[in-house]
């Protein structure tokens, strides 16, 4: 520990603390512009600079990069210490006289932000006062080294090398981010802003929570987006980043964590893995992905959420707040050429999104609907609501969208008028449909059950085991099965864990008496049962060349013993000649 | 062959010497960067292509800098059996007879510098005497080196080596001592031991800094780690600076072998580092090959001679930034990343290149350092002052006479640099100040030039030792520019981390800037020191911590430079352009615009020449005879070749072409106008006042018009005829001269007051000042202003035939050759000073010279002898120069017991004068001095109306300022008189007219280059006579003349043009 003392206060550090650190410990408010926790000191701004020493010694010198030592006297505050502070503000304003954050400092330390003339044009456009935040966090965190200072003394300015396009610039943002003054942004080669937080339909992070709701509450690292995986993985530059461990004070935050596959022996499976959302993107004619303000359901989600990027606000890409919404219904969902299937949940989320908007603008909302499925409890009362509320239905599908000057145009078939419709509209919603995983096939060979048509999960009984499979002790629960809604797959989901919950309190399970064999003498080898067999039971011995039945998980259903070309599968208690001597019986043959 | 014993060493030491005097011929080129610019390459050629013509067996080879960089081709020609002599300005037309001179075993005395008996090797205090024994008579006219006065005071340490050797040859570096301490150090000493040894020593980094050279090398040895690297700085920035580059030149190993010691003493060094930037491609190159040599003969790499120590010097290339100097930035490009500054602490020593401990020295004191281990900390430590030990090396550059590098003990005073081995500043000019330390040191006056130079001295001073350069200026430097020049040099080189640096400094040029277009404002001064200090005080590396130094240390020992500038739109130094126009124009003290006269001059305009001339001056005759010129001084065909005769031309156009000349009147009889005194001064005012339409009467005490012009100043300088006529001019403007009326006496002063509307006094200086002298009051004792008054207004036609004069001004020189004209036949000038500060004119000292007059420098009067109140001699003392006054003047120190006493008839005092103010009424300001006191910008004394210029004011002074005195008080006595603002008001210098300039053809450019002297009349013939001592130009010669001027004023329009067109 180093024991020093600053205006007058004595303070014990730990070694290795610097000046700056121990003083904003004590609550003294030393200002940087230059300065980051998680970037080496830079001692460029010189605006934290503080006198060491007392008497004729005394010094003036920077406390961003000091380590304090033993019987250190510092002092943040006198006259010496502000004039200096005052002509760096004062610098600093007649190079970038526009910037807030300058403006402040300059007003708190009483600098003339005129003292070196009127500033010109040039001046009162620039932002950059040459912090070097941006260039250090892309070298010395991103190891990008995309960006750096270019030219020198007064000239110095940010650029990629050759101010050309950097192939080494990783669009991540951390130098717009980090940059105090709103000077450094990404664009992209057509000189598109990439980074545009006042709208953005994702988070910028790579460290988030999906939704306030998630539980457990906690954000998460995603490794698409974080600049540590990203670099790793193309192989540009180890360890990069790693400002999110830094910064969590609890250490939780543990990058190198790897993926690693865990043996559990269980007695039952629940498969909850849920659907995914069509992507409305191969209708062309709706013009997603194609036109600005075209958006999906779920975008429309993190629009609206209090917590999301426009702060809950409904706007267009450029800001405006829309007058006119129109709502698609059935966006690949009761469609031949997609999904002949209802999504089920559509038409009440849309009614939702309706009524959304007119809570928070003023914008007419137009639904575009073949029918309307309120199927739910209350939901039809919902639906009277919203007749109430002015939002315009209109039966028929939407059959294109097109963009009309700065607005869009939907263009549908008024089946009750007997019409075509052209509504011209700022923003469209697309109600997209629910399908199955495209994993989901993946799945189903790992637990060993079957899929329906359209992907969905195979249920035993439709009626009577909704939630069990084919396969004992696998169950399957929510959006899985089948497109539904929250209250279905919350009762769904629940009906699952009690059946796992009954088979648990067993203690042990009753297998089918009648099982397969399979007659090494007479089996080819040609692996026929292993196709048939629904419940996954038979597999083959690769050393024997022949098929082997496990005898816990088949049914007896006997599949294989009809199918099998050489006759070796054999149904216990079912050999033929039993059959023949019951059919036999039975004739009185 | 690996060289593992002193055995190898000898044998290699032997074949050295060998190589060195090969029993034949040898004869070395200085070959440095300096060399080569002179064309040193062609040189050596010639040589060998003559040498085999001749069929002469001789050996040529390349050799360093002995730092005569001024006086390269250097060639030293080494003859077995004979001195080696060393000629200066060989180029390639001279090869043929110099080595036509050498083959007859001849020397030619005017191109030898000096010749070498012998020489010394600093490392092992060895005399090694030559061969001298065919060396006859012939060589006796050649000066050893030791008593040339560029070397005498120099001890090489670090550039011992430099000029004697061929640079890359190992065996005569070995030949000289070098590789033996080496050898010592690494079998008989412990690291500690070599670091104890360079800590006593007190060598001191020499890049600038000044840290114990010890002091860091134990830190770095006592940093825990394994792995350490050392770095040599050879990065060499400064403008004017390049000690290094010819250490490097002339003698790599000195710094490779030094290095090599110091990875010895810090221990576990993996790898070395020299850092030399793109623009010496010769040092590069020298390195490279030198470390491969080194590598070849087992000196480095791993083994090293034998003891197990292993290692690599590298040689990296930097691309030339100033800021790659400073260790940090130098660490981080040789780390590969942009070469900017980092804070220290932590220091290289602790963590340096790749985080590891790192030593980091600049060329010299690596090259010092086998030096301090062969000879001891005990010797070096006993070279230099107190806290500064040891030599460094200078590089004395500027406006100077011998340029060159030297290498002198510290301490050494700045005063025994600048003029004994500079040789000090050209005929023309004075000095002004040296800049030390290059562009982060600082500016000193000649007041402090008898400093020691050393680190602390100099930080003490406000400058700084940095790498070593001296930058010396003459009295046409204007020092806001010189601080402009650095800051825009520093502003280019600041890398741009910090705010102060980078923000900083291009405000302080940008203030500079404006004060030299002229627009300067008031507070200007307050905001630069204020920035400046700030910048200092708050930058993060040295560069921007010390580039203001020139910047404070001018304003603080120049500051009437940039006042000037601000409040009176004058440049002293005449150099920033657009307030200067053309610096003889700026200068004159009558606003004369010399070039517009010149150009018509030079275009054969004669008569619109005239014009000009008149434009200005009633009196153009008198001064074209007596003007002591400040324009020539400031000439700028000065800075590159003698500068124009102005004043030649303006008598030449004058006494061929001239014709009476009465301006325009202007209207009518405004006010009666008194001026008391028709000299110069008064005259002028009487003759502007009268242009403007006064009515002017001017009372003269004598019964001839001329004042001073008269009394004080010889007719051989300024014929009576010539003052005659002139004044007579000033007659026909209608201006009422009444002669022989003494103010107070004849008429009253009051009725002066009475009777006019304004008065301006010019009564001048006519009171010598006695010396205090016991016996002053013998016959024959005078002032030699009475004398010469008496000479040429009473006629006095005698004189006796031992005549002294103490004082060294123009008036003791005319007193001086005015004595010999009345036939004195021994006349003594005693002065107490030396020729250096002597205040009369050059020319007129040398001209009294000619006509047989003794100067006797360096004795001071001690007392008159005098028999019977009659002059019988004088004693005088000794005189000797030490140190300098803090007037900048160096300072006589009277010996005691050196009297020696000359025999006189007459003595003449000419120390001072002052002016006699008895008819003036009380309540007038006077002086210390005893002058008159009237506003410099009015010429208005404290009494309303009463205006006052020339001598009266001034003191004794030249006549150009008296008139320009008149001109002044004529401007305001109208302004008073029509009621006007009497605040006075500046105005820059312009042209006043467009002439333009005449196109030099090819053939004139080649043939037209020495400035044309005017003709002096034989001194036989002037001796016996009052005629003119100098005479008219001829026409073609003036012309000629005319054609010479580089025209700046012409810049000056041009750059008019170009800021409107922006």
């Amino acid at each position: 520990m180093v024991k020093l003392t600053i205006d007058g206060q004595n303070v014990e550090v730990e070694e290795g603390t610097t000046v700056l650190a121990a003083a904003r410990a004590l609550e003294i408010d030393i200002p940087t512009l230059c300065y980051s926790d998680f970037l080496e000191p830079y001692s460029g701004c010189r605006l934290c600079t503080v006198k060491v020493g007392r008497g004729d010694d005394a010094k003036l010198t920077t406390s961003c990069n000091l380590v304090a030592t033993d019987g250190m006297d510092v002092v943040t505050g006198d006259s010496d210490v502000l004039r200096a502070r005052k002509l760096i503000l004062e610098l600093l304003l007649a190079k970038a006289p526009s910037v807030e954050r300058l403006q402040e400092l300059g007003a708190e330390y009483g600098a003339d932000p005129k003292r070196f003339g009127e500033p010109d044009e040039e001046a009162l456009e620039n932002r950059c006062i040459l912090c070097g935040l941006c260039t250090r966090i892309c070298q010395e965190r991103v190891k990008a080294f995309a960006i750096a200072v270019n030219e020198r003394g007064q000239r110095s300015y940010v650029s990629a090398p050759y101010d050309a396009l950097s192939p080494d610039c990783i669009a991540c943002g951390s130098c717009s981010s980090i940059c105090p003054t709103g000077s450094a942004k990404v664009y992209d080669r057509y000189d598109r802003k990439v980074i545009h937080p006042e709208l953005s339909l994702a988070s910028n992070s790579a460290v988030r929570f999906v939704t306030k709701q998630m539980v457990p509450n906690v954000p998460t690292v995603y490794e698409d987006d974080c600049i540590h995986f990203r670099q790793s993985a193309s192989g540009n530059a180890v360890d990069a980043c790693r400002i999110c461990e830094e910064a969590c004070g609890k250490e939780a935050v543990n990058l190198d964590s790897a993926d690693e596959e865990v043996q559990l022996d269980v007695g039952t499976i629940i498969v909850a893995t849920g659907m995914q959302v069509f992507d409305p993107s191969v209708i062309p004619a709706l013009g997603y992905r194609r036109l600005p303000n075209v958006i999906t359901g779920m975008e429309f989600e993190f629009m609206a959420r209090a917590d999301g990027v426009t702060g809950g606000h409904i706007e267009l890409e450029d800001g405006r707040t829309p007058e006119a919404i129109a709502i698609v219904h059935c966006v690949g969902s009761r469609d031949e050429r997609f999904h002949t299937y209802c999504s089920r949940v559509c038409c009440m989320y849309s009614l939702k999104f309706a009524h959304l908007v007119k809570e928070h603008t003023d914008a007419e909302v137009y639904n575009f609907y073949i029918d309307m499925r309120a199927f739910g409890k209350g939901y039809e009362e919902f639906y009277k609501r919203l007749l109430s509320e002015g939002v315009h239905f209109i039966r028929g599908k939407a059959a294109e969208v097109t963009q009309v000057g700065d607005g869009l145009m939907v263009i549908a078939e008024d089946t009750l008028l007997g019409t075509n419709r052209e509504v011209p509209v700022d923003m469209v919603i697309l109600s997209t449909a629910l399908e199955a995983r495209t994993d989901a096939e993946e799945i189903r060979h790992v637990v060993g059950i079957g899929c329906g048509s359209q992907g969905f999960f195979q249920e035993m009984h439709p009626k009577l085991a909704p939630v069990a499979t084919t396969t004992d002790g696998v169950f399957i629960a929510g959006a899985c099965q089948g497109p539904k809604d929250i209250p279905d797959s919350v009762a769904q989901g629940a009906a699952a864990a009690a059946e796992a919950l009954s088979l648990i309190g067993q203690g042990q399970v009753a297998i089918e008496p009648i099982t397969a064999v399979i007659d090494e003498d007479l089996c080819s080898g040609c692996k026929y049962c292993i196709q048939n067999c629904p419940y996954t039971a038979i597999s083959f011995d690769v050393e024997k060349k022949v098929s082997v039945v496990n005898s816990v998980l088949c049914k007896g259903c006997g599949t294989c013993v009809a199918g099998c070309p050489s006759g070796a599968s054999r149904q216990r208690h079912y050999s033929d000649t039993q059959i023949y001597a019951e059919l036999g019986g039975m004739l009185n043959l | 062959m690996r060289i593992t014993s002193v055995k190898e060493l000898d044998e290699l030491k032997k074949t050295g010497r060998e190589s060195l005097h090969p029993g034949k011929i040898r004869i070395s080129v200085g070959s440095s960067t300096c060399g080569i610019a002179n064309g040193a390459l062609d040189v050596a050629e010639r040589l060998i292509e003559g040498a085999e013509r001749e069929g002469m067996d001789v050996v040529v080879e390349d050799s360093g800098c002995f730092g005569l960089c001024q006086m390269e081709p250097l060639v030293d020609v080494w003859v077995p059996g004979r001195p080696r002599v060393v000629y200066g300005n060989i180029t390639e037309d001279r090869v043929d007879e110099l080595l036509a001179a050498v083959k007859e075993g001849r020397v030619i005395e005017d191109w030898a510098l000096f010749r070498m008996d012998g020489e010394h090797h600093i490392l092992t205090d060895e005399r090694v005497a030559y061969d001298v024994s065919q060396g006859n008579g012939e060589y006796k006219d050649v000066p050893p080196m030791e008593d040339v006065g560029f070397f005498k005071g120099q001890l090489r340490i670090a550039t011992r080596n430099c000029g004697y050797i061929k640079p890359v040859s190992l065996q005569e570096y070995v030949a000289r001592g070098g590789l033996y301490t080496l050898h010592k150090v690494l079998t008989t000493m412990k690291p500690e031991q070599v670091i104890e040894t360079v800590l006593a020593s007190g060598l001191r980094g020499r890049g600038g800094g000044g840290f114990p050279t010890g002091r860091k090398w134990k830190i770095a040895h006592e940093a825990p780690g394994t792995v350490k690297h050392i770095v040599c700085n050879a990065s060499e920035g400064d403008p004017g600076a390049y000690m290094d580059r010819s250490v490097l030149e002339g003698d790599p190993y000195s710094v490779l072998e030094g290095m090599i010691i110091g990875a010895y003493a810090i221990g576990n060094v993996a790898d070395a580092y020299i850092y030399v930037g793109s623009d010496y491609p010769r040092v590069r190159r020298f390195l490279l090959e030198s470390v491969a040599t080194l590598r070849s003969y087992g000196v480095l790499g791993s083994d090293i001679l034998g003891t197990g120590l292993g290692f690599d010097i590298h040689v990296v290339q930097g691309a030339g930034a100033f800021v790659c100097g400073e260790e940090t930035a130098l660490i981080f490009y040789i780390e590969g990343k942009r070469g900017t500054p980092r804070p220290r602490p932590p220091y290289p020593a602790v963590s340096g290149l790749w985080g590891k401990p790192t030593i980091i020295n600049n060329v010299e004191t690596w090259a010092n350092v086998p030096a301090i281990l062969s000879r001891g900390a005990d010797w070096f430590s006993s070279i230099g002052s107190a806290g500064s030990k040891g030599t460094k090396v200078f590089s004395l550059v500027g406006n100077i006479k011998n340029t060159g590098l030297i290498e002198v003990p510290m301490g050494t005073p700045l005063w025994d640099l600048v003029f004994r081995m500079g040789g000090g500043i050209t005929r023309w000019r004075e000095f002004k100040g040296v800049q030390t330390g290059g562009p982060s040191g600082g500016c000193l006056p000649a007041k402090l030039l008898n400093i020691p130079v050393d680190f602390d001295r100099l930080s003490e001073a406000g400058s700084m030792m940095g790498s070593g350069s001296m930058i010396v200026m003459d009295e046409h430097t204007c020092m806001v520019d010189m601080a402009k020049y650095f800051l825009s040099f520093t502003k280019e080189e600041s890398c741009g981390k910090c705010t102060p640096c980078r923000e900083g400094l291009p405000h302080m040029l940008e203030i500079l800037e404006r004060i030299s277009r002229g627009e300067g404002e008031e507070g200007d001064l307050e905001l630069l020191e204020d920035l400046g200090t700030f910048v200092k005080e708050n930058s993060l590396c040295g560069l921007g911590q010390t580039a203001p130094n020139p910047l404070l240390t001018t304003l603080h020992y120049y500051r009437e430079d940039y006042e000037s500038h601000i409040k009176y739109k004058k440049c002293p130094g005449s150099v920033c352009k657009r307030m200067v126009s053309a610096p003889c124009h700026h200068t004159c003290p009558v606003g004369m615009d010399a070039p517009n006269y010149i150009a018509h001059i030079a275009l054969g305009k004669f008569d619109k020449a005239l014009e000009v001339i008149y434009q200005a001056t009633p009196f153009p005759g008198i001064l074209s005879r007596i003007c002591p010129h400040p324009c020539e001084f400031r000439c700028t065909t000065g800075n590159v070749a003698d500068p124009i005769s102005i004043r030649a031309l303006k008598r030449f156009v004058l006494e061929k072409h001239g014709r009476d000349y009465s301006p325009p009147k202007g209207a009518g009889n405004l006010e009666r106008v008194a001026v008391v005194g028709a000299g110069p001064a008064g005259l002028s005012c009487a003759w502007d006042l009268a242009r403007l339409g006064y009515k002017v009467t001017v009372f003269e005490a004598a019964d001839t018009a001329g004042g001073m012009l008269y009394s004080g100043i010889p007719a051989y300088r300024l014929p009576r005829e010539l003052i005659a006529r002139e004044v007579e001019q000033v007659r026909r403007m209608g201006v009422d001269i009444k002669t022989g009326v003494k103010i107070g006496k004849d008429v009253p002063f009051d009725d002066l007051r009475r009777d006019y509307k304004a008065l301006f006094i010019a009564t001048g200086a006519h009171v010598g000042i006695p010396l205090n002298l016991p016996g002053e009051d013998a016959e024959g004792v005078q002032d030699a202003i009475d004398f010469l008054r008496e000479v040429n207004v009473d006629g006095r036609k005698t004189v006796g035939k031992r005549v002294g004069i103490i004082g060294g001004t123009n008036t003791a020189l005319d007193a001086a050759r005015t004595a010999r004209r009345l036939g004195a036949e021994r006349v003594t000038v005693f002065y107490n000073r030396t020729h250096f500060e002597i205040p009369a004119d050059e020319l007129e000292v040398q001209a009294g010279l000619d006509e047989g007059i003794d100067v006797v420098y360096l004795c001071a009067p001690a007392k008159i002898i005098a028999e019977k109140g009659h002059l019988k001699g004088l004693e005088l003392r000794r005189v000797e120069m030490r140190g300098v006054d803090p007037t900048g003047w160096r300072e006589p120190v009277v010996l005691e017991g050196t009297e020696f006493t000359v025999e006189l008839d007459n003595l003449f005092t000419a120390v001072n004068q002052k002016p006699d103010l008895g008819f003036l009424p009380d309540g007038f300001n006077v002086t210390a001095k005893g002058a008159l006191e009237a506003d410099p910008g009015t010429m208005m004394t404290d009494t309303p109306g009463v205006f006052a210029g020339g001598d009266v004011v001034a003191g004794p002074y030249f006549a150009t300022d008296a008139m320009g005195h008149g001109k002044l008080a004529a401007k305001y006595m109208d302004r008073y008189l029509r009621g006007g603002d009497m605040t006075p008001e500046y105005t820059l210098t312009k042209p006043t007219a467009h002439v333009e300039p005449y196109e030099m053809t090819a053939e004139e450019v080649e043939t037209i280059v020495d400035r044309a002297e005017t003709p002096l009349q034989p001194v036989a013939e002037r001796i016996k006579n009052f005629e003119s001592v100098e005479l008219v130009l001829r026409e073609g010669d003036a012309i000629n003349e005319a054609k010479r001027c580089l025209r700046c004023d012409w810049r000056w329009e041009h750059e008019a043009e170009e800021e409107e067109s922006r």
